[in-house]
């Protein structure tokens, strides 16, 4: 829940948001004072000193040093990367809406900043929870034109009516949800699945792993 | 943690007319600064720094120029005043007497009933006047 004086601040800062020469700015603002911050929270919670960064970047600690001040440094996507690579972190640089920066923005917080390594990541089981099948819902790959996209960017959710010998579901994607139904032949309860299917294959045909009870 | 701007006697935000004589490119660094610093439980080097009597100033760079804004941590109203807004080269601020100006306004608020402190805004500087 926002305060009284975050809310006045959110509304002032969308009014002057409406000002090209603002929005160019608060672009540019986001990157020279956002990532000083972000560079020195992962530095600090691994515990490493400003030489040490500089050691694993190749670079020279007076070029950290400048990097973790607001607007000490032009950062450009090789030294990103570099910096990404020192702390084992994936770095991720598109274009997005001014909502979406004004939202991050907002919500950063400086103290709490951590992206686990891939080490941890891995370790932690993030990494293979959020594409696993879970023991207690069927899920169901298709190889489809229609369906090849969601297969390729986004994870799909779907369930098993066995009885019907239906499946339906959703593709949650970026901003909305797609949902579809279809009759299926159910072949085999449980039929692995190798790897996902590549886009351009059109056949339907469903692949299906069924953990479920019926 | 929130942000009042300094009110002149004559009831001029001279923290907004600061704010609107620098770049936009300074104005918006300032507002993610404040919003960083907002969130921040302990403000540190090389963002900030304490100037002693009472006094701090938040730092940042841009268009290969220092910036600072003097203010300090009160408790009635609660939170960091901006005093005073300006630059800094090669150890001299601009204008010269920043931080003596800064802690006279804080005096005046305090002891001598002269000026007051509001809630800072990100002031549109497309109004003119």
């Amino acid at each position: 829940m926002k305060t009284k004086d975050e809310l006045s601040n959110t509304k002032s800062r969308i009014a002057r948001l409406k000002d090209k020469a603002y929005r160019d700015a608060f672009v540019a603002s986001q990157i020279s004072v956002g990532l000083p911050f972000q560079i020195r929270s992962l530095r600090e919670k691994r515990n490493m000193k400003q030489a040490d960064l500089a050691q694993k970047t190749g670079m020279l600690q007076p070029r950290i040093s400048a990097m973790e001040s607001p607007g000490g440094a032009k950062f450009t996507l090789e030294t990103l990367r570099r910096v990404a690579s020192a702390f084992d972190v994936a770095l991720v640089v598109r274009f997005a809406p001014f909502s979406e920066l004004l939202r991050w923005s907002e919500r950063f917080e400086p103290d709490e900043f951590a992206v686990p390594s891939f080490e941890d990541d891995f370790a932690s089981g993030q990494l293979e929870s959020d594409y696993a099948l879970t023991q207690s819902e069927a899920k169901i790959f298709i190889d489809s034109n229609v369906l090849a996209n969601a297969f390729v960017y986004h994870r799909p959710v779907l369930s098993l009516d066995a009885g019907n010998r239906q499946i339906s579901g959703k593709v949650e994607t970026i901003g909305k949800i797609a949902t579809y139904q279809t009759k299926i032949p159910i072949l085999k309860d449980v039929v692995e699945i190798p790897k996902m299917p590549p886009a351009s294959q059109t056949s339907l045909e469903a692949r299906i792993t069924y953990a479920g009870t019926r | 943690m929130r942000f009042l701007d300094y009110v002149s006697p004559a009831g001029n935000n001279l923290i907004a007319e600061w704010y609107c004589g620098i770049s936009v490119e300074s104005r918006a660094m300032f507002d993610a600064l404040l919003d960083i610093l907002s969130k921040k439980k302990e403000w540190t080097a090389p963002e900030f720094k304490h100037l002693g009597d009472g006094l701090g100033e938040i730092r940042w760079k841009c268009d290969g120029k220092q910036h600072r804004v003097i203010g300090s941590w009160q408790k009635e109203p609660s939170g960091f005043w901006l005093l005073m807004g300006c630059m800094h080269k090669q150890n001299i601020y601009s204008p010269p007497d920043a931080i003596t100006t800064a802690a006279k306004r804080l005096k005046g608020i305090l002891n001598e009933n002269k000026g007051r402190v509001e809630q800072h805004e990100i002031p549109d500087c497309s109004v003119k006047g």
